[in-house]
């Protein structure tokens, strides 16, 4: 299978813990004033609220509220200005996209949001190695390499990186990082994709965008991950 | 670990942190949407659930590396002061101070068993062991 056939496979074994789907726009007092009527109309599902902590210089009506699921597995974000819809337990696009738009659909009925200033899919993977030699063994899950002089050869010890392609719909913006836990026992590549669309935005359209957003972040991750780790996410190599 | 690998994370936050005055990033290096990156909690959740990290090829004693087949899947976790590596599937588990020898001792127990199981015939083995000479006898590229 190629990577543009790969846009709707699941793998068992995929390293994504969080997926978002985000919407800003020109803040809208009314969200303020009625929050309320929105958690009423998600209560059932998102039954915890939790408010943002505020600190000196902090605007606390651009600090989004959280109406959180039971068993934390997705949340919504909703400020003065921006709209997210963020899952934890991702089980495939269609799903994701069912949940996502439900919500922007009762959140446009009661703030009727016109012109957006930009949407961001966000696609946080996490993908625990272990060294060889000492060394992140990069090559093993993703194709990418730095291009270095003779002499300085790509051996990473340790990596942070961060960078911002222009594709024709958006930009994608990609973090890669070294990360370990608490107890330095367990490493991972942090992989971070945040897609974000900017121009001649309509709330009404927000379903395009958020089709095309995935498609665009789901092609790039195909084309950044080797045979080896896809076939390692479809569960090969036991237990 | 190392302790090359320990100091790797120290250095990179310092060099991150520092930048020559007065010039300042571009842009921010956080990522936008959603909450700030990485987020501590659920970052913290995905580390700990212990999910199988994959091996893929084995340094023999000789120096040169077996390679393996399929990639072994290793669950690595830690108890007190010791490093676990275990795959329940070849019933192998190494140990050791740091993540690093706990890896490298089970990869001396899977060059280790897949040697012996690979010298007794057949007619030797029996219950499990079947189930597990079979295996090793798969693990490795010629």
């Amino acid at each position: 299978m190629t990577p543009s056939e790969n846009q709707t496979e699941v793998y068992p074994r995929a390293p994504l813990i969080e997926a978002v789907f985000e919407a800003r726009f020109p803040g809208e007092p009314k969200i303020e004033c009625q929050r309320d009527q929105f958690f009423d109309a998600i209560r059932t599902e998102y039954p915890h609220v939790f408010v943002p902590s505020l600190h000196l210089g902090s605007f606390p009506a651009l600090s989004p509220y959280h109406f959180r699921r039971s068993d934390g597995s997705a949340e919504v974000l909703v400020a003065l200005n921006r709209f997210a819809f963020v899952s934890r337990k991702y089980v495939g696009y269609a799903d994701f996209r069912t949940s996502s738009l439900d919500l922007f659909r009762k959140f446009q009925a009661l703030f009727k949001i016109g012109p957006v200033n930009r949407t961001g899919f966000r696609f946080v993977n996490v993908i625990p190695f272990t060294r060889e030699a000492g060394l992140i063994p990069i090559e093993r899950f993703l194709n990418l390499s730095l291009q270095l002089p003779p002499g300085l050869e790509s051996k990473p010890v340790n990596i942070s990186l961060v960078f911002t392609t222009e594709l024709d719909g958006g930009q994608l913006t990609t973090k890669l990082e070294a990360v370990q836990d608490e107890t330095k026992t367990q490493e991972a590549l942090v992989l971070d994709f945040d897609y974000a669309k900017v121009q001649d935005l309509t709330f009404d359209k927000v379903s395009e965008y958020l089709d095309e957003s995935h498609a665009e972040t789901k092609r790039f991750f195909e084309s950044l991950i080797t045979p080896g780790f896809r076939e390692w996410m479809r569960g090969e190599g036991g237990e | 670990m190392s302790a090359t690998a320990l100091d790797s994370y120290q250095i990179r936050e310092e060099r991150l942190s520092e930048r020559p005055c007065p010039w300042r990033e571009s842009r921010p290096r956080q990522i936008d949407t959603g909450e700030p990156t990485p987020i501590p909690e659920f970052l913290r959740r995905a580390l700990r659930r212990s999910a199988p990290v994959p091996i893929w090829s084995v340094p023999a004693a000789t120096g040169r590396k077996r390679v393996l087949k399929r990639p072994l899947a290793v669950h690595i976790y830690r108890d007190g002061d010791f490093v676990f590596a275990a795959n329940e599937e070849l019933v192998i588990i190494g140990h050791g101070t740091s993540p690093d020898e706990a890896v490298a001792d089970f990869v001396g127990h899977v060059l280790h068993f897949a040697e012996e199981y690979s010298q007794l015939p057949h007619d030797r083995v029996t219950g499990d062991a079947v189930r597990l000479k079979a295996l090793f006898a798969d693990l490795f590229e010629e």
